[in-house]
């Protein structure tokens, strides 16, 4: 634990799981674990001992974060720490007053998720009525000379809609714009066969993309990232687990990534009952992939170990029910067949009907 | 399908300043000045920490450059060329803009 080789940079604050949107690729957990939410204190608490870690970063994420009416004190703690503050939001419940009121308690960063580019795909996905609002909430964003960010999370649904997307982002002034296959996790797991696109429209999908960033660089950033389905080397899943980034989920489970909840092998620790520092350093759960000591072959003697870490703990426990197995997501994990019955077929075309949409705890 | 467009080099009338989704932190692990942004963390030098300290979005170039030569007692020209090759730098990460 000594040295920088373990510090976390990060931490997302999922403040609430209640959300008015039902999108069905959430990365939230199916069975949301039961207890009440932190109080204020609490995560005024966690925010404080995040920055004594070296939290630089700090999201505040749900779920709709919004929810929380001591949003904007939370904020405010994240900047007298010394954290810069993004508020992750489906931009369901800003109001110009609201938007000045996190201006004034310090938030940097606002990102408003999008599901396409105008109201009837966007709601049907959305399962809700959401995009004219997401709208009229960018315009008291830019009231609170906030800054923006849009992100939006594609799919078989969206993503040859890509282009569209891009110029949506232009028109609404945003600094940053997040280009996001989906991560086949939670609710996003289940919808697999519906979600996943085809490769034909990934690669166009790309294309689009490469382009867009050559065109607007220097006016907007935008970032792709890739289904890791389609690719060779599963990906440096968050940098190694228990080595940059931690997770406080609404009820205070303290977790490596925000989807650890689906290892079901790993227990928990809890910031009600332990200081951040504790779980940091103690936490079963955080030690329990940290370095290569765990890994299984092909990972254990593999010569990218330490660079993909073994790709992604909870993708392997889903595809494979081991979660020390390598990542199918790698071309040299035995379990890669596992993948290639989705993305080696042609899709059924996109029936948002037959999904099953996020509900609520 | 989106044409790259020609943004206006930095002259030596431009005013730079960092851009609203990015801030300047000290990092209290390490003691550095970060330049920090969504999901980015650039360790300034302390060159690069006294340019931006002066971008402060009323200070033109020119202005910047004479300032930072008398400190670092170089002649200005090289100043001014290190100026801008990095503020032009950070532009295309979109964390600094300019106005004429």
């Amino acid at each position: 634990m000594a040295g920088c080789e373990y510090r976390p940079y990060g931490l997302l604050a999922e403040l609430t799981y209640r959300c008015p949107l039902h999108c069905p690729y959430c990365s939230n957990p199916i069975r949301y674990p039961i207890g009440s939410e932190l109080p204020t204190e609490v995560w005024q608490r966690v925010i404080a001992e995040a920055s004594d870690l070296g939290v630089l970063h700090i999201g505040f994420s749900g779920g709709e974060p919004l929810l929380r009416s001591d949003l904007p004190e939370l904020v405010n703690a994240a900047r007298k720490a010394g954290m810069y503050s993004n508020l992750i939001t489906s931009g369901i419940g800003i109001t110009l007053d609201r938007a000045l009121e996190l201006k004034t308690a310090g938030l940097d960063n606002i990102q408003v998720s999008f599901q396409a580019e105008e109201a009837v795909l966007a709601d049907a996905i959305a399962g809700a009525s959401a995009h004219a609002q997401k709208l009229k909430s960018i315009e008291y964003i830019h009231q609170a000379e906030l800054a923006l960010s849009l992100n939006v999370v594609l799919h078989r649904g969206n993503i040859d809609r890509i282009e569209n997307i891009v110029t949506l982002a232009e028109t609404l002034k945003a600094e940053r714009l997040e280009l996001a296959n989906t991560q086949y996790y939670g609710w996003a797991f289940k919808n697999l066969a519906g979600l996943l696109p085809s490769r034909e429209q990934i690669e166009s999908a790309g294309r689009i993309v490469a382009a867009a960033q050559v065109g607007l660089q220097g006016r907007m950033e935008v970032v792709y990232v890739m289904p890791d389905y389609f690719g060779d080397r599963p990906k440096p899943c968050m940098n190694g687990w228990g080595r940059r980034h931690i997770t406080v989920n609404p009820i205070g489970e303290t977790l490596p990534c925000p989807t650890a909840g689906a290892i079901k092998d790993l227990q928990f620790d809890n910031v009600k009952n332990q200081s951040l520092r504790w779980i940091w350093e103690n936490s079963a759960a955080f030690n329990r992939f940290r370095g290569t000591a765990w890994m299984t072959e092909p990972c254990r003697s593999c010569e990218f170990r330490e660079k993909d870490f073994g790709g992604c703990r909870c993708q392997a426990t889903l595809l494979t029910g081991d979660s020390a197995a390598t990542d199918p997501a790698c071309s040299l994990s035995p379990y890669r067949s596992a993948l290639e019955k989705w993305v080696g077929g042609n899709p059924e075309s996109w029936n948002p009907g037959a999904l099953e949409y996020r509900i609520n705890p | 399908m989106i044409e790259p467009s020609p943004e206006s080099p930095l002259q030596p009338n431009s005013i730079p300043g960092i851009s609203p989704r990015a801030r300047i932190q000290t990092d209290k692990v390490t003691g550095n000045p970060v330049l920090i942004s969504q999901e980015s963390v650039l360790i300034l030098n302390a060159t690069a920490a006294d340019i931006l300290a002066l971008c402060d979005g009323k200070r033109k170039v020119c202005e910047i450059s004479a300032k930072l030569a008398t400190q670092y007692n170089a002649p200005v020209e090289v100043i001014s060329t290190s100026i801008v090759t990095y503020l032009t730098k950070l532009k295309q990460l979109n964390l600094v803009s300019w106005r004429e």
